[in-house]
């Protein structure tokens, strides 16, 4: 169960952490977007969060771990991408693709990787 | 009147040390070494039909062969020789036999080891070195050559000849100078005083490039003062598994450069994806803006 928290709020952090990034590009600076952004953002996190801790109850590797966040994330962020182009007609695929990717990669990875295991 | 010659001279050695087995189930193959305490020897066991090493003491006087060698029964542990048999030749030295190991002397070994592979080594030598000193038993002769890592990697630690009773204590220098703590010299070790070797032994198989940490334990395990070495193997152990896993050991009190390496060292797959999102973050922005 610790895994699942883990990573519920790794990704929650790291969601609102990289939707806040929004704030640098002027055209989404407005509140009610910026609001919008981070929300979808984290929970987008949340999503990758809770899937790479399942995965972490299970499978005991940080890299397959890294892997499976990646391409988890991957996929939420395709999709989201995917929705804000067939609704509004803008293409965001590479500018939540890619950093999506690698937030989901620590994501997976940190909810490895935590907590530290204690030595016998 | 004539001398002889060295090479004379050497033959009557080896004559003079080669150990009658008569009257013993064992047969002579080849001398394997010579040390300060004695020869060792490849024999072959008739009864059991396999070699072992049989090891002749030199000096010890048969009266402790059967005191000596119930010291050396107790030792049952993955990293130390088992002594199979012991007995008294018919010239009255004292002869244990062990198991035959095959593979390379430790500082022979380190040639080739890797770091890890090294102190890894020296992990399993703390583990069967504390197990001896919970049995109230102490080396008092650690040294590289005392230890052979097998073809399988499996690390022993031999000659407990000169091993003794913690309790009794040294009456006697014994060991050998290079890794005898002061105090052994005086004829007064204890544990530390093996804690001592194993950090002189660590010193004389690291690499001239060793990091600062791995320094820092071996001077604390060769303090000349016994209180300010490690308390026991396992600490001076636990130091090294430190070290493995890039803790803080304990020995080397780490300015703030060298924490900041070792934590970076420590996380670096998480430290490169931060700044694999922070590159790709920027560039995204900086391409939305141009």
């Amino acid at each position: 169960m610790k895994k699942i928290w883990i990573g519920l709020a790794l990704g929650a952090i790291l969601g609102i952490l990289d939707g806040s990034t929004a704030w640098f590009e002027p055209a989404e600076r407005e509140f009610g977007k910026m609001m919008g952004i981070i929300g979808g953002s984290v929970f987008k996190g949340v999503l990758t969060g809770l899937a790479a801790g399942l995965f972490a109850r299970k499978v005991h590797s940080e890299m397959k771990g890294l892997f499976f966040g990646l391409v988890i994330s991957s996929v939420l962020s395709w999709g989201a991408a995917y929705m804000i182009w067939t609704n509004e007609g803008k293409n965001y695929f590479v500018n939540l693709l890619l950093p999506g990717a690698i937030v989901g990669a620590i994501v997976g990875y940190a909810t490895q990787k935590l907590p530290k295991q204690q030595q016998a | 009147m004539s001398y002889l010659n060295d090479k004379a001279l050497d033959r009557l050695r080896v004559v003079c040390d080669t150990p009658d087995l008569a009257g013993t189930r064992y047969e002579l193959i080849a001398l394997l070494g010579r040390g300060g305490m004695g020869a060792v020897f490849q024999v072959h066991d008739g009864q059991l039909d396999r070699d072992v090493a049989l090891k002749v003491l030199d000096d010890l006087p048969a009266a402790f062969a059967v005191d000596e060698a119930r010291l050396l029964a107790r030792l049952e542990h993955p990293g130390i020789v088992p002594v199979h048999d012991s007995g008294v030749l018919s010239d009255g030295r004292v002869y244990f036999v062990m198991k035959l190991v095959r593979g390379s002397r430790l500082d022979a070994w380190a040639r080739s080891a890797t770091l890890a592979e090294l102190l890894r080594a020296f992990e399993k030598i703390c583990d069967a070195v504390a197990f001896a000193h919970n049995q109230q038993i102490v080396h008092r002769d650690l040294k590289p050559s005392n230890v052979m890592v097998g073809e399988f990697g499996e690390v022993l630690t031999l000659d407990w000849g000169v091993a003794q009773m913690d309790s009794v204590g040294a009456s006697v220098a014994a060991g050998t100078p290079r890794y005898m703590a002061p105090e052994q010299i005086r004829g007064e070790a204890d544990a530390r005083s093996d804690v001592y070797s194993l950090g002189a032994m660590l010193k004389d198989v690291l690499p001239p490039t060793a990091p600062a940490p791995l320094r820092s334990v071996c001077s604390k395990a060769m303090a000349l003062e016994p209180a300010l070495r490690y308390a026991t193997a396992l600490d001076f152990r636990a130091d090294l598994t430190r070290f493995l896993d890039h803790e803080r050991v304990a020995a080397h009190p780490e300015n703030l450069y060298e924490k900041s390496v070792r934590l970076a060292s420590n996380h670096r797959v998480l430290l490169g994806l931060v700044l694999a999102y922070l590159v790709m973050r920027t560039v995204l922005i900086l391409w939305k803006l141009r």
